[in-house]
């Protein structure tokens, strides 16, 4: 019995390993099939990159030539921006010290006149006498009022001493707007 | 049947080889794949990024310069010499200590105060030794943007005139600032106040090099175009010229 099953047997082994063999050669034809895709997709890319790499190439030589042709205007603007910036910066940034003056009298009372007025970066200290304390109360208000907050903040009094004539010291300090 | 007399073993060897073969050649070209894939594909991949990369950059570079160019060509040269004359008198590429000292003293007798101290500050003279000067009273921001030759002021004079004089240095063509204003009254009936102050008289050194082809440029703003324009309005002081002197003495020791 077992000599007459030997041809169905091998008839089975060859069936699988055709089986076998289509399988792989399936999947050796999709891999290979796969492969072949990528090599021309990476392939079209790499042309796409490399000649947009020559484009950009050829338009920055030709922006190098245009700078190169326009080399004295440059040094005259890089120059001229060079001062002119810094010269704009400091000229913004330097205290407006007619303005502060020319606001500071329209608001101060009529019966206050000041000693010493210094004025820094680090704030202004003003010194002075006031008719009485309306006035020092006028000048306080004055300071901190719309007007005044044009040109000082943070007012503080430091001092405020009258004699017997009711006539008041002042000391004052405030920060500058600037 | 006696099928032990078949010459089934040579079949068997034959269908062995031929199915050897008809697996080894997919699997050889399974095995080609892979070395494609890791020989071929992936470094053109690895090398296709690093091009995108570079791409990118160049394409940003590229702007730069055509944005550059376009500045460029937009330029007026006759326009830009006259705006750099101006920038050179806002600021100078020296101290010009003395040109400074001159422009105070001319400044003081048309405004009518009366200088009573003029102090330079030791690094105000010569081409380095402003920055000097510059540190050694460096809590002005205006002195971190450019150095300054520093002039120290005293002077008496009344309420008006000192506005004049303070009007009158920021009149100067060169960019001037004033700094820490200590106004006394004189407590007469004159009305005279003591006043002392720092003027800081800026100047800056021309930029040694260009920089590279790809640093950008940019256009000057409306306000440096106006600030440009005013320095030859009339109501500017331009620096004045230290005047010659006479030289020569029989005794250097002999008061003038």
């Amino acid at each position: 019995m077992t000599e007459i099953n030997l041809v169905p047997e091998e008839t089975r082994k060859s069936e699988d390993q055709d089986k076998l063999r289509s399988k792989v050669t399936l999947a050796s034809v999709a891999i290979l099939a796969l492969t072949a895709i990528s090599a021309i997709v990476t392939l079209a890319f790499f042309a796409y990159f490399a000649s947009q790499r020559e484009s950009l190439e050829a338009k920055r030589e030709q922006a190098s030539a245009t700078i190169n042709q326009y080399k004295s205007a440059e040094e005259l603007l890089v120059v001229t921006k060079d001062k002119a910036a810094v010269a704009d910066k400091l000229a913004q940034s330097r205290i407006d010290f007619l303005k502060f003056y020319g606001t500071l009298v329209e608001i101060i009372p009529q019966r206050v006149f000041f000693t010493t007025i210094s004025i820094g970066r680090e704030g202004i200290d003003f010194s002075g006498k006031a008719g009485s304390s309306a006035d020092i109360a006028g000048l306080v208000s004055a300071l901190t009022s719309a007007r005044g907050s044009e040109i000082v903040s943070s007012v503080v009094v430091n001092s405020l001493v009258a004699d017997e004539t009711r006539e008041y010291a002042f000391s004052i300090s405030a920060q500058l707007v600037e | 049947m006696d099928l032990s007399t078949l010459a089934m073993p040579k079949v068997k060897d034959g269908q062995d080889l031929s199915g050897i073969i008809g697996v080894a050649i997919p699997i050889g070209g399974i095995v080609i794949s892979i070395l494609i894939a890791v020989l071929i594909i992936w470094p053109k991949v690895t090398e296709i990024l690093e091009l995108r990369t570079n791409n990118e950059q160049l394409r940003s570079t590229v702007q730069t310069l055509e944005q550059k160019a376009e500045i460029l060509a937009g330029l007026d040269q006759i326009k830009l010499e006259d705006q750099l004359a101006a920038a050179e008198q806002l600021l100078p590429s020296d101290s010009n200590a003395f040109s400074v000292l001159r422009q105070v003293e001319d400044t003081a007798n048309t405004s009518g105060v009366l200088l009573s101290k003029i102090e330079v500050i030791t690094g105000s003279f010569g081409e380095g030794g402003a920055s000097a000067g510059a540190s050694a009273s460096g809590a002005s921001p205006e002195l971190n943007l450019a150095p300054a030759v520093e002039i120290r002021l005293s002077l008496t004079s009344d309420y008006q005139s000192l506005l004049g004089f303070i009007s009158g240095l920021y009149s100067f063509s060169r960019v001037a600032s004033i700094d820490s204003l200590s106004v006394s009254a004189g407590g007469g009936d004159e009305g005279l106040l003591s006043t002392s102050f720092a003027v800081n008289a800026h100047w800056k050194q021309l930029p040694q090099n260009l920089g590279s082809i790809e640093a950008p440029v940019e256009n000057l703003t409306s306000s440096e175009e106006e600030l440009l324009a005013n320095v030859k309005s009339p109501q500017r002081t331009e620096s004045a010229p230290v005047p010659p002197v006479a030289t020569g003495r029989g005794n250097p020791f002999n008061p003038y």
